[in-house]
C-alpha cells in the first residue's frame, strides 16, 4: 500500500531522511511531500488534509514571486497561470522560461513537470541576498527557484538567460529522478546533467541543430566584456572567460587527466562537471542533427537510471549501454566522445 | 592571525579568495578583522552544508593564531548570522583564484 507523504504526520527530518532512501519510490513520494510541504508553507495557506489527487494535474502551474531584494522566499505572487504579463519584465521571464523548460520536458521526454506529476513551479525573482544586496546568484532551494537582479556590473538580470532558468529547473527534475549525491564525482555529474538541459532547452526554443549551436551557459547574465563568453562552455572547457579582472580564468577541466580534487565547491562539482560536459557535446556534435532527439533522449533515459553515488564512469557505461537503442553509429560516438575526456567505456 | 578565506559555487562556480595575515595589516584593517573574528563566533572545525538546496556560494574560513586553529565550511543557508559581517569583510578583499 502506498502511503501520502504529504498528508503524513511524519516530521521533516524524517522526510529528509526518506528523502535520501535507496529505494527510489520513497525517495521520489519523500521528496515531493517535502516540496509540497515547504509549498504549503511559503504560500501560507493551511495544510490540505485531504487525499492527493488521485490523477496528476495536466499542464503547466506556474507561479511567480517577487522576493522585494530579500533573501527570504518566496516572497508576494505577482504571476501566476494564465494570468497576463506583468509591467515587471524579470516576472515575465521567470513565468516564460520556465514555461518553455516544462514544454521542452513534457514534448521531448514526455515528462509532466519536476516530479513528473505536474507540480507546481515555484520562481522568486528580485531575490536579495542577507545584506539587502541583490543577489548575483540564481539556485533551486530543494523546492522552488531564485533568482538575483546580479551587481549590474559583471552580473546581470538571472532571469535573463533561458538555460540558466532551465539549468536551475533541471536540478529540481533531478531531485525526482537520480537524485546525484550533490558531493565529488556524483556531484558534478548532477551539475552536468543540468548544464546539459539547461543548454538543450535553449537549442530547442531555438531549433538549432548540434553543429551550429552555442555551448555556452551562461551568457546572457554576464555584462558582457572581451575576456568572457559565459560562466561554461561545455565544447570547450576552461575557456568560457579569460584573465578577466572580476572572474579570473575559467578553471573548469575538459579531461580526467586534470580533474580537480580539493574541497572547494563540495568537490568541485562546477569543475569536474567540464569532463562530462565535454563528453557530451561531441557526442551531439558527432552525431548531428538536433541534440536534444538522440544524444539528449541518451542522456535523459541514463539521468533515470543512474544511482545517486554514481561517477564518470558508472555514467559513461550507462549512456554507452542506452546508445545501443539508437544504432551502432551512436553507441560509437558515445564511445569516442567519452574517450576524449580520458574515460573509456 | 592568519585567516583564510575561499568563496565558490553558486550558479557560476567561480572561485574568489584571500590570505590575509593581521601582521601585515594596517592598524585600522587588523582591528576590524580581529573584531569580526572574535564576534563571528567560529571555533572548532564546523562543516555543514544544506541536502537539498543545489548552486548555493560555499564558503571555507580557516583562522590560525598561536594558540588555535578554527574552520568553518558552509553554504548561503548554513551560512551563521553572526559570520555574515565577516564574510563581507573578506569578500571585499578577495580576488578571483585559481581553485
Amino acid at each position: 500500500m502506498k502511503t501520502n507523504l504529504v498528508c503524513s504526520i511524519l516530521p521533516p527530518y524524517i522526510l529528509e531522511r526518506l528523502a535520501r532512501s535507496t529505494d527510489p519510490d520513497i525517495r521520489r513520494r519523500a521528496r515531493r511531500a517535502l516540496a509540497e510541504a515547504e509549498g504549503y508553507r511559503l504560500a501560507r495557506s493551511k495544510p490540505v488534509l485531504g487525499p492527493l489527487p488521485a490523477r496528476a494535474p495536466k499542464g503547466k502551474r506556474r507561479a511567480i514571486y517577487d522576493a522585494g531584494g530579500k533573501a527570504t522566499l518566496p516572497g508576494h505572487l505577482v504571476r501566476s497561470e494564465g494570468s497576463q504579463m506583468a509591467p515587471d519584465v524579470a516576472v515575465n521571464e521567470a513565468y516564460d522560461h520556465s514555461g518553455t523548460t516544462y514544454d521542452f520536458y513534457a514534448k521531448i521526454f514526455g515528462r509532466n513537470s519536476l516530479d513528473d506529476e505536474g507540480m507546481k513551479l515555484v520562481s522568486s525573482v528580485h531575490v536579495g541576498d542577507e545584506d539587502g544586496e541583490p543577489l548575483t546568484n540564481a539556485y533551486w532551494n530543494g523546492a522552488q527557484m531564485a533568482y538575483g537582479d546580479g551587481d549590474g556590473r559583471i552580473f546581470r538580470r538571472f532571469t535573463r538567460s533561458l538555460d540558466v532558468i532551465g539549468h536551475e529547473l533541471t536540478h529540481g527534475v533531478e531531485s525526482f529522478t537520480s537524485n546525484l549525491l550533490y558531493q565529488g564525482q556524483s556531484g558534478a555529474l548532477n551539475e552536468h546533467f543540468a548544464d546539459v538541459f539547461g543548454v538543450l532547452v535553449r537549442q530547442w526554443k531555438r531549433g538549432e541543430p548540434a553543429s551550429e549551436a552555442s555551448w555556452v551557459v551562461g551568457e546572457d547574465i554576464l555584462v558582457p566584456a572581451p575576456t568572457r563568453r559565459g560562466i561554461r562552455d561545455m565544447e570547450r572547457p576552461g575557456t568560457a572567460f579569460v584573465n578577466d579582472p572580476y572572474l579570473g580564468t575559467d578553471p573548469q577541466p575538459a579531461h580526467v587527466k586534470d580533474y580537480y580534487t580539493g574541497k572547494l565547491d563540495r568537490g568541485g562539482v562546477h569543475l569536474n562537471s567540464g569532463i562530462p560536459n565535454r563528453a557530451f557535446a561531441l557526442t551531439a556534435t558527432r552525431l548531428g542533427g538536433r541534440a536534444w532527439e538522440v544524444a539528449g533522449r541518451i542522456w535523459y533515459d541514463t539521468l533515470l537510471q543512474l544511482s545517486n553515488v554514481a561517477g564518470f564512469l558508472e555514467c559513461a557505461r550507462v549512456t554507452f549501454r542506452l546508445a545501443k537503442l539508437h544504432g551502432d553509429v551512436a553507441q560509437q560516438a558515445v564511445r569516442d566522445s567519452w574517450a576524449a575526456v580520458g574515460i573509456s567505456v | 592571525m592568519q585567516v583564510t578565506f575561499r568563496q565558490s559555487g553558486g550558479s557560476t562556480g567561480f572561485v574568489r579568495g584571500v590570505d590575509l595575515d593581521t601582521a601585515r595589516l594596517d592598524p585600522d584593517t587588523r582591528g576590524r578583522l580581529e573584531h569580526l573574528v572574535a564576534t563571528s563566533g567560529i571555533e572548532g572545525e564546523t562543516s555543514r552544508f544544506s541536502d537539498v538546496a543545489r548552486d548555493l556560494r560555499q564558503y571555507e574560513i580557516v583562522i590560525k593564531s598561536d594558540d588555535r586553529v578554527a574552520s568553518l565550511a558552509c553554504d548561503d543557508k548554513t551560512l551563521p548570522k553572526r559570520v555574515r559581517p565577516l564574510i563581507r569583510f573578506l569578500n571585499e578583499h578577495a580576488e578571483p583564484m585559481t581553485p
